[in-house]
């Protein structure tokens, strides 16, 4: 008996040792899986096909400020912060007059950023969050948007299918970026417009061609077969699914306003 | 000179830049798109040529630890040798300064400054020291490298004695040339600026003199052969023992009552299911076990350490610590069938992803290895564009009814070696578009093997759709071109254009498809490969892409667009097929082919590919 425990255990190695170990082991995959389990609500994804800006108002929302340039993004990134206009509207005025804010104030607590990158390849990580989010950011580049629009469309659909988004009917905001650009840059109404009929012919085509994760489910279609031609309205109606569009441009900040907006009345206080 | 340097981290927000001159084109996007994204970091160089047709190598180094990444652009034709070297100063220099929620680092400058310095300094010396030998070396060796680069150039050099002088820096040029080919496998900005720059008045006379001879000895001998295995004679009058010899034509009645596919059945494309592999639980104590070793002093004390835990949770990782995950990974990933050329890049890549990452408290290095390549795996096999042939085919039907007279089909080129199962699942192709309401036509390209014409015949008997035929022995690219016009009297969605398997070193074979494909300008090009090859799965890819890439007679040459993946209901778990095809050509997976019925066409989920690749 006791060469059978030297020989499996090596010596120096009492019972109390093995019982010790046993406790502080489960111990710790209890503190483990409670520290890896993400924190709940609050997160609003920013997403949208590559060079559309997504880095720039992020670090927008962040800061306030731009950056020095921004490269392709080959990782997410999550900040939990506040928005920047909140710091500054705390640091102006500090306590901040009470009739000034609605009665829970938004900037009490942080929200939860996350950044996806647009490329096709990486673009799927933002279903680590899908459970969480309380709202997506949608970027559209303005300018350089006609020779993409089908690409964009079928990024927009899959979002707009996907079963976390249509069980939790989960706000989305189109933001049309890069309106500094004056004349070059598209109004939102004809990239509203242009999307909603990609989107109508992809809802025939795509619910055609489904088979991954559970066949033909109901979700794979946007609107109920049969129904008129496709617009955000409508999708509204049908499903509760709320789209709201805005002109925004991350590198000067206007408009970003009304991202900031959109973000607070997502995960509100 | 350097022309460019600039450091970013990982999620995209540039750190700091410095332009030594102006930079044409975006180099570094496209060094994080088609290269850093795309699993190939085990390589050195990228080179990337902007639309206006500056060419520059990049070189980079990853910072895991921190996620940051350190670029550097160069001119092409400069051989800078010093550029690895800098890379490493300036990871080392900038590490310390780097702080997470700092987006600005001016101060950087003079440091840098001082470091490029100091590396050009050394260079030099080092060149100065031993000068002539070098020189030498380097000219010898960039005419033995151009010597077997291209037969065809070294033809080109023979035949034409005013370009066989070439001077030296024509020859380096080609070498550099033929080395930036050899290390990227296939690219098609590379191919076609060489097809530009072949396109001399030299190698005209060479190509000319080329298809001169090529051609000619092959029609002459496959034509008399030939004539007397006709099946439809040309006279019209078929010959008693041609007749008694075919059976399809005597009796297409017989053929369609009995066996008209039963179109309420749904092409599994449409069905629930997916490929799936069972024991996808058994994926974690497998990787655990390869990280075991055997222990040989005291279980618990060994337990620890074999398990590679991290408890303080700073560490980070090193190559040794990676090694032999790493090894076990390769066995594994050849294991499942993947090429071993592929094999290799790919844990090269996740390699030089890991090193110097820290691990989190309690983790084991195999798990982040695991991780690591199961994401890197997931972003190799997802589609970069969607292949959307139903979107595709409704565009077709939009532009007929805009303008009849210009409304050709939808036109798929179906393309492969032999007996991979072409014309089989282009019949479950055509079944699966039929049910989804497009009118589809079968041309039959393949002139070539005996029985081709029959096969498809009796398929189109089944699914009820016209096949255009044009008998044996001719041009098929002109047979395409006709069905084309024919389908588009007709009034038909889809075109499906089946050719003959061909060998991929098969030159004259494979200057033919090249020229069906030109001529008639399909919509999509399909390789169909089986999922039982190995290591010849890169082969066909990439011979079958520069061939159709060398040969077009255009400048713009039409590539693999996609991959149908075929008798996949028999290898099991042995799916590295798939990896290996899809690293190679870039191109997605259209259609799975699994089974013999018209019904077992599926598409590729992802998803069940990386646990079965990893199982």
């Amino acid at each position: 008996m006791e060469e059978a425990w030297h020989s499996l255990f090596g010596s120096g190695v009492q019972p109390f040792h093995i019982a010790f170990t046993i406790l502080a082991v489960i111990g710790l995959i209890f503190i483990i899986s409670v520290a890896r389990s993400r924190p709940n609500g609050r997160n609003i994804l920013i997403l949208g096909p590559t060079g559309s800006g997504k880095t720039t108002l992020f670090h927008r929302l962040q800061y306030g400020s731009t950056l020095n340039g921004t490269v392709a993004s080959m990782e997410p990134r999550e900040v939990t912060t506040n928005l920047a206009s909140d710091k500054a509207s705390a640091r102006a005025s500090s306590p901040p007059p009470a009739e000034l804010l609605s009665p829970q104030s938004p900037a009490a607590r942080p929200v939860n950023l996350v950044d996806i990158p647009g490329h096709p390849r990486v673009r799927d990580t933002w279903l680590a969050w899908e459970k969480s989010a309380q709202g997506i950011v949608f970027l559209v580049d303005a300018v350089d948007f006609l020779p993409h629009k089908s690409a964009i469309a079928e990024q927009l659909y899959d979002v707009l299918t996907h079963p976390s988004v249509v069980g939790r009917r989960l706000p989305i905001l189109l933001v049309c970026n890069k309106s500094d650009m004056g004349v070059k840059a598209h109004s939102v109404d004809f990239i509203r417009k242009r999307l909603e009929k990609e989107l109508d012919l992809l809802q025939t085509t795509r619910s055609a061609l489904e088979d991954v994760g559970g066949g033909r489910a109901a979700s794979t279609r946007l609107l109920p077969p049969g129904a008129q031609a496709f617009t955000l309205a409508a999708l509204q109606a049908a499903t509760g699914i709320e789209v709201g569009t805005a002109s925004a441009s991350a590198q000067e900040g206007d408009g970003v306003g009304l991202v900031e907006a959109f973000v607070r009345r997502c995960a509100p206080a | 000179m350097l022309d460019y340097f600039c450091i970013f981290t990982k999620s995209g927000a540039l750190l700091w830049a410095l332009s030594l001159t102006t930079v044409k084109g975006e180099p570094v996007n496209a060094l994080i798109r088609e290269c850093l994204l795309e699993e190939r970091t085990g390589d050195t160089t990228f080179s990337y040529t902007s639309p206006s047709g500056a060419a520059y190598n990049l070189k980079w180094a990853l910072n895991n630890a921190l996620g940051i990444v350190f670029v550097a652009v160069y001119q092409k034709a400069l051989k800078l040798a010093y550029v690895d070297e800098l890379l490493g100063k300036v990871n080392a220099s900038f590490s310390p300064r780097y702080q997470p929620a700092k987006f600005s680092y001016a101060d950087f400058e003079p440091t840098f400054k001082r470091l490029l310095r100091e590396s050009e300094e050394r260079a030099d010396q080092r060149a100065r020291s031993c000068k002539v030998r070098p020189c030498l070396q380097a000219a010898f060796q960039s005419e033995r490298t151009d010597g077997d680069e291209d037969e065809a150039d070294s033809k080109i050099r023979a035949s034409d004695m005013a370009t066989s002088q070439t001077d030296a820096t024509d020859l380096t040029g080609q070498s550099e040339e033929s080395e930036g080919h050899l290390s990227n496998g296939f690219d098609a900005a590379l191919l076609s600026k060489r097809l530009a720059k072949r396109g001399g008045p030299g190698a005209k006379a060479a190509k000319r003199a080329e298809l001169r001879d090529a051609p000619k000895p092959k029609g002459k001998a496959a034509a008399k052969p030939k004539v007397a295995r006709t099946w439809n004679d040309p006279s019209g009058e078929p010959r008693v023992d041609a007749a008694a010899l075919d059976f399809t034509e005597d009796k297409p009645s017989d053929v369609e009552s009995e066996t008209v596919a039963d179109f309420s059945k749904l092409s599994l494309i449409d069905v629930a299911e997916e490929v799936v592999f069972d024991d996808v639980e058994e994926e974690a104590t497998g990787a655990s076990g390869a990280a075991k070793k055997p222990a040989a002093t005291g279980f618990l004390s060994s337990l620890v350490r074999s398990m590679g835990v991290s408890v303080a949770g700073t560490s980070s990782l090193t190559r040794e610590d990676i090694a032999s995950a790493r090894t076990a990974l390769k066995t594994k990933l050849m294991e499942r069938n993947v090429a071993e050329e592929i094999a290799e890049k790919v844990c090269e890549s996740v390699a030089a992803g890991l090193e110097g990452r820290r691990l989190g408290s309690f983790t084991r290095v195999s798990t982040v290895v695991r991780e690591a390549v199961e994401a890197a795996l997931t972003r190799i096999l997802t589609p970069k564009r969607s292949i959307d042939v139903l979107r595709g085919v409704r565009e077709a039907k939009a532009r007929r009814r805009g303008d009849r007279a210009r409304g050709r089909p939808y036109t798929i080129v179906f393309v492969g070696v032999n007996g991979v199962g072409k014309s089989t699942n282009l019949a479950k192709v055509a079944y699966w578009l039929r049910q989804n309401g497009a009118s589809v036509m079968i041309a039959a390209c393949d002139t070539f093997r005996s029985g081709a014409v029959e096969q498809l015949k009796t398929h189109c008997a089944r699914l009820g759709v016209p096949l255009f035929e044009r008998g044996y022995e001719k041009d098929p690219a002109k047979v395409a071109a006709e069905a084309a016009k024919a389908a588009a009297r007709a009034g038909t969605d889809v075109l499906l254009v089946d050719t003959a398997g061909r060998m991929q070193d098969n030159e004259p074979l494979m200057r033919a498809l090249s020229n069906l494909i030109s001529l008639n300008a399909p919509d999509l090009v399909l390789f169909v490969g089986e999922a039982l090859v190995g290591n010849d799965a890169v082969d066909q890819l990439t011979k079958f892409n520069r061939r159709l890439a060398d040969l077009s007679p255009g400048p713009n040459p039409h590539l693999i667009d996609g991959i149908v993946l075929t008798k996949f209901d028999t290898i099991d778990d042995k799916v590295g097929a798939a990896l290996s095809m899809v690293y190679t050509s870039g191109a997605p997976i259209v259609f799975v082919g699994c089974g013999q019925t018209y019904v077992d066409l599926k598409r590729l989920h992802v998803k069940s590919i990386v646990a079965a690749l990893l199982k």
